[in-house]
Order: structure tokens, then sequence, then C-alpha cells
């Protein structure tokens, strides 16, 4: 079927990948974190703060290390090769959908929304309500398209913004202290 | 004499003295105690507390830090720790990245009150780790500083002077009822003791306080006074009795030769000093005629009796101040202490004749017939000396008794 055209499914141990080595310099990184990668944009510091959102919500259904399903739809704006930085020994498996398949198929814990038209993203949106499905994008600057946490470029480098009506519709369970940080992100 | 202990040069001590000392002692040393386990107590039980206290704020500050370590966002790990490290006793904040590289290090803007005492109590920092998701992403170190044991220590040196400062009040007041209940019981004692010492009181008696052993002290007290005075009373009794028996004639009740001496003496004194109706007085001789005659006849037991009554009638025929006594044997002796200027000797001589020679009924064995032999001296007209007077009136008996014979 159409719908199951994964354009990438990777697997990642984030146990791998060396996660506090990028914190002893956080601002050098921010200027050195966007790597060109043969047209495939990488942002690690993206990437990190994807991870450390994700390492912070609890699904109901799942246990705090069991592997997360995170499946993209469109293209990201911040980085075309979305690998998130997970602390601690999480697998995860990234999948490229469209918004039909997502929703016939449900096996996402998180959608990461990238350019798609408005009636998909109001479509998938809409879907996600009550069901224990993390929603990220980072094409709202203004995060008031009803995903939960918006990924926007500043001065400094990638930081998010918090939408608290879409987190309060869905069964999921937030760390508040991630609400404040996602707070401070607002200019 | 007063025993060589109550001369020692120690100053005598008073018992109020040595109860109060002793009591403030006891009690001085128990708050002393008291205060010593507490503020060991204390300063175990905050040294643990204070360590508690500087766990629980790298608790609190692991806590606070991690989502700032997981999006790498030092503004996060800044606000985390600024609100902790303005607490009181912390002094130090340090947060460490895994590789322990420190990302932040925040001082107390407050100074230490006692470094020593940090020293002591609080050495090292205490360290608690920063987990995330079973990764160690770092570390948090908080150092404490003396400033609330310090505030302690002050709090428990003023209450251990105010426990001082109530200790000698309530010592004092102790001490005070001590003396009401005690001393001043024991006090009166001695007192009492020495009152009765000194003006020989007997008839005082200790009043009952109210306390078990000092009331038995006084109930022994009071029984040896009692005795005291039933010998006291029995003693004044016999030495009136001696003093009677030694001026008084045994057999009439008379005043003996003892008495009548001393009381010429005194009347002889009084007449040189006094004068006017003192300055004279006349002593009579007085002899039974034929007493021994009668005394062999009818034996002494009569002889007795009739002595006995001529004494009575001596006795009656002389008023209130004159004075009559026996000399011995049958002779009896008036001193006549005031005299009328109608006194008359023959007048006088003839009624004593009559009230005192009269015969004497014996008991059973009819009559003995009395009659006396009477001999005037005059003082000052016969003598001024007791022994010229006694002579005088011993003279003019025998002339009257020979008279008669003759």
């Amino acid at each position: 079927m159409l719908a199951e055209i994964i354009l990438a499914a990777v697997s990642v141990s984030s146990a791998a990948l060396p996660y506090d080595e990028p914190y002893d310099a956080p601002h050098a990184l921010h200027a050195a974190s966007t790597v060109q990668d043969g047209g495939a944009t990488t942002n690690r510091a993206a990437d990190r703060l994807i991870g450390g959102i994700l390492s912070y919500v609890r699904w109901p259904d799942l246990r705090p290390l069991a592997s997360r399903k995170i499946c993209v739809v469109g293209v990201p704006k911040l980085s075309s090769n979305l690998r998130p930085l997970l602390p601690g020994n999480v697998a995860m498996h990234i999948s490229y959908r469209d918004a039909r398949d997502v929703i016939q198929t449900d096996g996402c814990d998180a959608l990461f929304l990238g350019s798609i038209p408005v009636a998909d993203r109001q479509k998938l949106i809409g879907w996600v309500r009550g069901r224990p499905v993390l929603t990220l994008t980072d094409t709202d600057p203004s995060c008031s398209g009803g995903a939960m946490f918006c990924l926007v470029e500043r001065q400094h480098g990638p930081t998010f913004l918090v939408n608290l009506d879409a987190i309060a519709r869905g069964p999921l369970r937030v760390d508040p202290r991630v609400l404040r940080i996602g707070k401070d992100g607002l200019p | 004499m007063i025993p060589s202990f109550f001369l020692m040069s120690r100053p005598r001590l008073t018992l109020h003295g040595i109860l109060a000392r002793y009591h403030f002692g006891v009690t001085l040393l128990a708050v002393t105690l008291a205060w010593i386990a507490i503020l060991l107590a204390g300063m175990t039980a905050l040294k643990s507390y204070a360590h508690q206290n500087l766990d629980m704020a790298a608790q609190l500050a692991s806590y606070g830090v991690e989502p700032g370590l997981v999006f790498n966002d030092q503004a996060a790990i800044q606000e985390a720790i600024d609100p902790l490290i303005r607490k009181d006793g912390i002094a130090r904040i340090r947060v460490l990245n895994s590789l322990g590289n420190p990302l932040l290090d925040r001082r107390s803007t407050t100074t230490d009150p006692a470094p020593f005492m940090t020293q002591m109590l609080l050495p090292t920092a205490v360290h608690a780790p920063i987990f995330h998701n079973g990764l160690e992403l770092g570390g948090v170190q908080v150092w404490g500083d003396s400033s609330a044991v310090m505030r302690f220590a002050k709090l428990g040196l003023l209450t251990g002077l105010a426990c001082l400062a109530l200790t000698i009040v309530g010592s004092m007041a102790l001490a005070r009822r001590i003396d009401r209940d005690l001393v001043q019981p024991l006090s009166d004692m001695a007192l009492l003791a020495h009152d009765v010492r000194l003006h020989r009181h007997f008839e005082k008696r200790v009043q009952p306080v109210g306390v078990a052993e000092l009331d038995r002290l006084g109930g022994d007290i009071n029984a040896l006074l009692e005795e005291l005075q039933g010998w006291q009373i029995g003693m004044e009794h016999e030495r009136a009795q001696l003093a009677h028996q030694a001026m008084h004639d045994p057999l009439t009740t008379l005043p003996n030769r003892t008495a009548f001496d001393e009381h010429l003496r005194q009347r002889i004194a009084m007449a040189q000093t006094a004068g006017g109706q003192h300055a004279s007085f006349a002593l009579i001789f007085i002899d039974a005629d034929n007493f021994k005659q009668a005394n062999d006849q009818y034996g002494h037991a009569m002889g007795d009796h009739v002595l006995i009554e001529l004494s009575r009638r001596i006795h009656d025929a002389t008023k209130d101040q004159d004075f009559a006594a026996r000399l011995g044997g049958d002779e009896f002796v008036i001193i006549l202490d005031k005299l009328d200027s109608d006194f008359s000797v023959d007048q006088f001589s003839a009624q004593l004749k009559t009230s005192v020679g009269r015969p004497i009924p014996l008991p059973g064995k009819g009559l003995y017939d009395a009659t006396i032999s009477v001999g005037f001296a005059f003082y000052p007209a016969d003598g001024t000396s007791a022994s010229d007077l006694l002579t005088a009136a011993d003279a003019a008996m025998y002339a009257d008794k020979f008279s008669r014979k003759i």
C-alpha cells in the first residue's frame, strides 16, 4: 500500500550517543550545530530539544524506558534528518509517513509535524485529541496551531514553546519542569 | 568553760548558710548538667539536621537543574539554583556535568558567622547526582555554613543564662522556704533553750511546727523541761523546808536560837539606823521554874507536851510585830518591837505570868503547875549590843527567879 512507504526507519539507541558531550560548551554548540549532510540537514540542538521533551513526557500505557515510535509527517523545517537525542537507554523508531497513514495505522507515540497542508494538519490535530500521542512541530512560531510543543529558532539557537491547552486535552503527562523551560522560550 | 571547738578561728557556719549553699550547688550542678546535655544533644541533632538540610537542598537542586541539563539551558540551571543559594545555611552550590566540569558555581552573599563551626559540623560538601531516564547527567555539590547552627547556639546560650538566673531566684526562694520551715523553728528552739538556761524559765514550751523530726525534738525538749521544772519546784520546796528547819525549833515550831540571834542583830541594826519608834525595844527572857522536876516526874513525853503548850501561850501573848523564840530547854525569849509610852514592866510581867504561867493539864495525869520567871532588858538603856542585852535580860530573869524562891 501507498501508506506503507516508509521513507526511513531509524532505530536509535541513544545510550550509544555521547549525550553529555554537547553540554560542555552550549553556546559554541549552537553556532556549530547545524550540519549540512549531502542535502539532508541535521540540527543537533533541535534533536536534543526533541529528545529532552520526549524524555519528560509520560505515556499512560508506556513504561518510562520503553521504546518510542516517532512518526514524522511532512518535511521538518529545522532538520531534514531528525535523530532525537534521548538521555538514558531509550530506544526510538523514527518513521516518515503521511497523514492518512498515521490515522489508519495508529502506531505512533509521537507525531512530528513538518510542512504539511493545513487540512492535513487540522485533521491530525483533531485525530490526536484524546489519544496518547505527543504532537511536535517546527512550523508554528506562535504555537497556536494545536501542536503541544513547537520548536522555534531563536537568536541563540532553537528552543520550544508549549501549548498548554493542547497538552491539557490529551491523556499524556508532561513534567512541569519542561513546561517552565518551554515558557522561558517565549519572546 | 566554753569547749575549745567553739573557739576555732574558722568562721562559724549557719544552718541557713549551709542549706542555701548546698541547695544552690545542687541546683546549679543539675542545671549545668542538663544544659550541657541539651547543648550536646542539640549540637548532635543540629549536625544531622544541617546535613539533612544540605542533602535536601542538594536533592532539590538536582531536581531543579535536571531539565536545564537535559535541554542544555544555562539560564534554566541558574534559575533553579538562585532561590536555593539565598537560603539560610547554604554557602555554595556547584553544578557539574557528567565529566565533572562545573556548569555553574554560586556562592552565598552572606558571610559565614563562625567558620570554625562550619569546619566542625559541615566540613565537606554534600553531593547529589542528577539522573534522567537512568542516565547520570551530572551532579550538584552543596556546601553549608554555620548561620543556622549559630542561631541555635545563641539561643541555647541565652536559654542557659535564663535558666541560671531562674535557678538563682528559685534556689533563693527555696532557701527562704527551708529557712521558714526548718531553720526558724530550730533557731526558736535554741533561743528557748538559751532563755531557759539563763533565766530558769522552766515553764516555757516549744511550740509544734508540723515537721515530724522537729516536733519529736521539741516534744523531747518539752518533756525535759517538764522534768526540770518538777525538779526545780521540788528543790525550792526542799530548800524552803530546810531553811525553815534551820531557823525553827522542830518541837514547838517557834523560831530557834539561830533565828533569834539573826532577828536581834537585824533589830539592833534597825534601831541604830531608823530611830523614832524603832529606836527602842525590849528583850524578855522567860524560864519555866520547875520544868526539870516535871520532866523527871512525868517523863520526856509529858515534858514535850508542856513545852509545846508553853510555846503556844507565849506566842499568843505576843503581838504580830513581836518576835518569840525558844532558845533551848525551857528558855524562851520575846522581843517586844514597839514599846508604848505607858509600858510598865510590872504590868507586862504580871500579864505574862498569868497568861503563860497557868497550870497545864496533862493528858490523863493531872496538872503541871507552870510558873515562869521573867527578865527584862531594854535597848538602848541596858545595852546596845546583843550580848549586853542578853546578859542583862538573863541577869534580870535570874533575879526574878531567886526573888520568889527566897
